[in-house]
């Protein structure tokens, strides 16, 4: 067989049209109409006739279609192809249903005049216009359908969501899942505010992120420029190609103050067990200064970690380590050295915080004879000043009853010896505030030369401290209440003076001794609660009686005194004074210096007096005092478990030194506890102070953000051991987390009546 | 004019696809560090991939329009569409979606993308065993080729019957050849270039030829070579078929892809409330 299968002749070669929609539907037969299929579909032999006239002529110029000699019928319509012909069965055979066709309707029943008529076919291409037609028609409409369903929820959800939300729907975090599909296609083409909405919608539930949670790190903009600038001062900083460019071409995520949205970093819908806060290392450099490769490569070092404020207690390892547990017997003969870091330290209820423990556990047996020391003479709330005697004698000094010092004492007197507390006292008398600047040229050792001014000035300061000691004595609250509402009451808050004057009131037995003791004859001086002055004292002889111990209220008849020495650790009433005149100190501390009558210069001294680490009790010997702006703090208590309060570093010790902590390890190791010295390797230089807690003086040291471990730098070598690219993890996250908020407002200092804001700021100092 | 060889042209396209490929990897790449939502630059660069390789089919539509040539798209066409593929790797960030929506979307991308390359691939290797087998034909004109044959061969048959000999032959194409003429035969083997089909029509020929009279053997003949040619043109008829059957699934499914991709984008920022 030699015949072409196809020609290509120009005259000869068939007429293709492969690119319109209908062909002819005979062209399988090898017939095919050089019309071709109308543009609609109909076969283009179908013979639609024309009138000219009165008449219709045929208008087939089909090749299959011999036009005809009949011509048209009548109507117009064509003779042999009757579009409207169906054929109709009669007794069993079809009929024309006409009754014009010589020729009759086929076997089929079909008209035999229509079989040069074909039915035109779609091409290829139409076929695939038409599928595909259907297929966008089918999906759009299926989309519909399902957006208007029950379940449409579950179809547009992305993905499943993390196990912790799975109990949510799409309005509990999307504002659109509360809508219709019209409002999403309108929300999907209008800019809005949606997105801080939407943030709203997290933290409705992430009600514990802080003040400022879409804030860097959840902090104050200006706390983490100041962090910022802490960073770059300390120099050093180390970049990485990548994450530079990363950087220089698309910036970096967080500029200045930008809201850093939750999505940013906690992306859902990635399936129940999809880790929401997983993030890389490379992620996490890319807003920070500093950018190094991995913890055992560039990661900086622990110069600070994990002392990034001076501790609330202040012990010296080091000496006690290398000196006072060497020879502690003499000096302590009860006191118990400690077996290993764990006798004075414990784990946190976590397990991540190395706490200290209490004073009873780690301290007392060689710490508590010291609180009642009886070289600590206790703090001086009444002194009678020591006078000329031989002025007394003489009765040159119209002061009435004075007792006499023992020689052995100089006493107080007026030069600014007071006692602070007296001092303070005093100034609401009206008459001592006027001649408080004259009294102090006054040597009451010398009145030999006294002029009458200074006696007169004498015999005011006098009356001053006899009503003072008689107001204490008689336990009169109202007249005490109202010298410290004429001196600080103004500053300071009703409850703070309400609690100076239970604490005055508390020293009236001692007033009522002193008062026997030395002024056995005040009652008879006051007529109407106020002290006459007499033209003459006799001077009596005071014998000083037998007080209760050195601690609690007494009288001192060595100096004439009324003191409180602190009864023991913790002692309630040291405790009390020491934060109402802290509470006292931070409400004057605005005022100018001359101001208020000397007021903040006897605040002042009272401050220094009961701050002092010599003081009666020696509080401040360890804990330590912090300052923020210019309110201080007592840290009474050590470092506490915190689990709201979240810090940007953690460290878990027990996951590290689980066998220590268990007891298990003294198999291998003799000393339980030995494995801390494996990190914490102590220093071995010896100082009779910490300038971190103390100045030359012994005078407390305010501010806590300085400080100097007893132990060297942790080196990153330790971790990197363990945490390295072919072993543990060593991702940022191991031992930093991003949100570091101070949860539900603890007080971190644990101080109870500390200032909120200003324990907030003291705690915030813990952040790096 | 001179025409840029096809392998030159190949061996550039291929270095601006790996090119490409490395910039978008490295682009991913640097967009994560910087914590931006790499799922939405990604996905508008696919979507607008998609939409470009869409637009080749309609560029075909309207080829009056001095758009460049239809080879140049179709290179074009290609390479994106590989790199499209390397694109929706990154933005469903190579994992399988879990949302029914997802899933969808993704199943049509990679039918799409796979009848892509395999359409790809059968455009390279049929037109090759094509032009080895048998005369070229129109795929349009093979059935009325084959009912001219189907006629000649009846014709053939008819003649016997009319010439008054015996009516080995015409049974014989009514038990074996009748369906074998009217419509295409062995498609499979077709598909993997096998004759055996054919071998074993013209092997039972052979043998019926051995009981027939000299002119019947030369009828027989004249049939065996029809018989060849028709199996010539199943093969054409096959391998074209796959030809166009192929775009009856890429280019439907592209055009739904753009429609689902569409709402897609718009349940995107509907709900982009929590995402930015």
């Amino acid at each position: 067989m030699t015949e072409a299968r196809h020609v290509f002749d120009f005259d000869r070669g068939e007429y293709e049209r492969p690119n319109q929609s209908w062909l002819c539907g005979r062209a399988c037969e090898g017939i095919v109409c050089a019309l071709g299929p109308t543009a609609s579909g109909k076969c283009g032999a179908v013979c639609e006739p024309y009138r000219d006239g009165d008449r219709y002529y045929c208008n087939n110029v089909s090749a299959l279609s011999n036009r005809c000699d009949s011509g048209p019928l009548a109507d117009g319509s064509c003779c042999r192809n009757p579009a409207e012909c169906e054929p109709a069965k009669k007794a069993g055979e079809w009929v024309c249903a006409r009754g014009q066709c010589m020729v009759g309707p086929l076997p089929d029943g079909q008209c035999s005049q229509q079989q040069n008529v074909c039915r035109p076919q779609r091409s290829v291409w139409s076929k695939r216009r038409v599928v595909t037609i259907s297929t966008v028609a089918l999906v759009l409409g299926g989309l519909l359908v399902l957006m208007a369903g029950p379940n449409r929820e579950r179809f547009v959800s992305p993905g499943a969501l993390t196990s912790v939300h799975a109990a949510s729907s799409c309005k509990t975090c999307h504002l659109a899942g509360e809508e219709t599909l019209s409002d999403w296609v309108h929300r999907a083409f209008s800019a809005g505010d949606a997105p801080e909405q939407s943030e709203q919608k997290c933290l409705a539930c992430h009600s514990d992120l802080g003040a400022e949670p879409l804030n860097a790190h959840g902090l104050q903009a200006s706390r983490l420029a100041s962090i910022t600038a802490q960073v770059a001062a300390r120099g050093g900083a180390k970049s990485r190609m990548l994450i530079d460019t990363a950087r220089t071409i698309f910036g970096r995520p967080h500029q200045g103050e930008e809201k850093i949205a939750c999505s940013t970093c906690h992306q859902e819908h990635r399936g129940r067990g999809h880790d929401l806060t997983g993030i890389s290392n490379d992620q996490c450099q890319s807003c920070h200064q500093n950018t190094f490769h991995s913890l055992e490569n560039g990661h900086p070092s622990f110069s600070d970690y994990p002392y990034e404020r001076r501790t609330r207690i202040y012990f010296d390892h080091t000496t006690h380590y290398n000196q006072h547990f060497d020879s502690f017997e003499r000096i302590m003969p009860d006191g118990k050295k400690p077996a290993s870091c764990l006798t004075c330290h414990n784990l946190d209820e976590s397990g991540k915080k190395m706490l200290v423990r209490g004073f009873d556990e780690a301290c007392s047996s060689c710490h508590s004879s010291q609180i009642q020391d009886p070289l600590v003479t206790g703090v001086a709330l009444l002194a009678v000043p020591r006078m000329d005697s031989v002025a007394l004698a003489d009765e040159r000094l119209p002061i009435g009853v004075w007792p006499k010092h023992p020689l052995t004492q100089d006493g107080f007197g007026p030069q600014g010896q007071l006692p602070p507390l007296m001092a303070l006292l005093l100034l609401a008398d009206e008459r001592y505030a006027q001649r408080r600047s004259s009294l102090a040229d006054i040597d009451l050792l010398s009145l030999a030369d006294a002029t009458p001014g200074q006696v007169e000035s004498i015999v005011i300061l006098t009356a001053a401290i006899k009503q003072l000691l008689y107001e204490i004595a008689r336990g009169d609250r109202e007249r005490l209440s109202q010298r410290l509402d004429a001196t600080i009451g103004r500053l300071v808050p009703a409850a703070t003076i309400q609690q100076f004057v239970d604490l005055l009131i508390e020293a009236r037995q001692a007033a009522e001794l002193a008062e026997a003791t030395w002024f056995p004859e005040l009652s008879d001086e006051f007529d109407g609660g106020e002290a006459a002055v007499q033209d003459s004292y006799k001077p009596q002889s005071v014998v000083a009686p037998n007080s209760d111990g050195w601690v609690g209220w007494r009288i001192d008849s060595a100096d004439l005194t009324v003191r409180y020495g602190a009864i023991d650790h913790a002692d309630l009433t040291t405790k009390r004074w020491l934060e109402t005149v802290v509470a006292i100190r931070n409400a004057v501390v605005e005022l100018a210096d001359d101001e208020e009558l000397g007021v903040k210069g006897a605040v002042g001294r009272l401050f220094e007096e009961v701050t002092s680490p010599i003081a009666t009790g020696r509080c401040i010997k360890c804990h330590s005092i912090d300052q923020v702006d210019d309110r201080v703090v007592i840290n009474w208590f050590a470092r506490r478990a915190e689990p709201d309060n979240r810090t940007f570093t953690h460290f878990a010790h027990s996951a590290h030194v689980k066998e220590m902590l268990q007891g298990a390890c003294n198999t291998c190791h003799t000393t339980e506890g030995e494995e801390c010295m494996q990190c914490h390797t102590m220093k071995s230089d010896l100082r009779r102070y910490r300038p971190d807690f103390f100045d030359r003086d012994w005078a407390p040291v305010l501010g806590s953000a300085h400080f100097s471990s007893d132990f060297n730098d942790l080196p990153t070598s330790n971790c990197a051991e363990c945490h390295n690219s072919s072993a543990s993890r060593s991702d940022c996250l191991t031992c930093h987390k991003y949100h570091v908020h101070n949860g539900g407002g603890i007080n971190a200092t644990g101080v109870g009546s500390t200032p909120p804001d200003l324990a907030s700021q003291v705690d915030n100092q813990q952040l790096p | 004019m001179t025409v840029t060889p096809f392998s030159v042209r190949r061996r550039r396209y291929s270095a601006v696809l790996i090119a490409l490929l490395a910039l978008v990897a490295a682009a991913n790449l640097l967009l994560s560090i910087t914590l931006h939502r790499t799922a939405i630059v990604s996905g508008w660069v696919l979507f607008s991939l998609v939409v470009l390789l869409t637009a080749y089919n309609v560029r075909k539509r309207i080829s009056f329009l001095p758009l460049g040539s239809s080879a140049t798209w179709l290179q074009v066409h290609v390479f994106f569409g590989l790199l499209s593929i390397a694109v929706f790797a990154m933005h469903i960030g190579w994992r399988v979606p879990n949302g029914y929506l997802e899933i969808g979307l993704a199943a049509v991308y990679l039918t799409v993308a796979v009848s892509g390359v395999m359409g790809l691939a059968i455009s390279r290797i049929f037109p090759r065993r094509l032009s080895e087998r048998g005369e070229e034909v129109f795929f349009a004109r093979i059935p009325r080729v084959l009912h001219r044959i189907q006629v000649a061969v009846e014709r053939e048959v008819l003649a016997c019957l009319r010439e008054g000999e015996s009516a080995a032959i015409p049974e014989f194409y009514s038990e074996e050849l009748r369906l074998f003429f009217e419509g295409h035969r062995h498609f499979w083997q077709h598909m993997i270039r096998s004759r055996r089909g054919e071998q074993q029509l013209l092997r039972k020929m052979d043998a019926y030829g051995r009981y027939l009279n000299d002119q019947e053997k030369h009828t027989i003949e004249t049939i065996k070579e029809y018989v060849r040619v028709k199996c010539d043109l199943d093969f054409h008829f096959s391998h074209q078929l796959i030809l166009k059957i192929w775009l009856f699934i890429h280019v439907p499914l592209s055009y739904a892809l753009v429609a689902m991709a569409i709402f897609h984008i718009m349940l995107v920022y509907a709900f982009a409330g929590a995402v930015y």
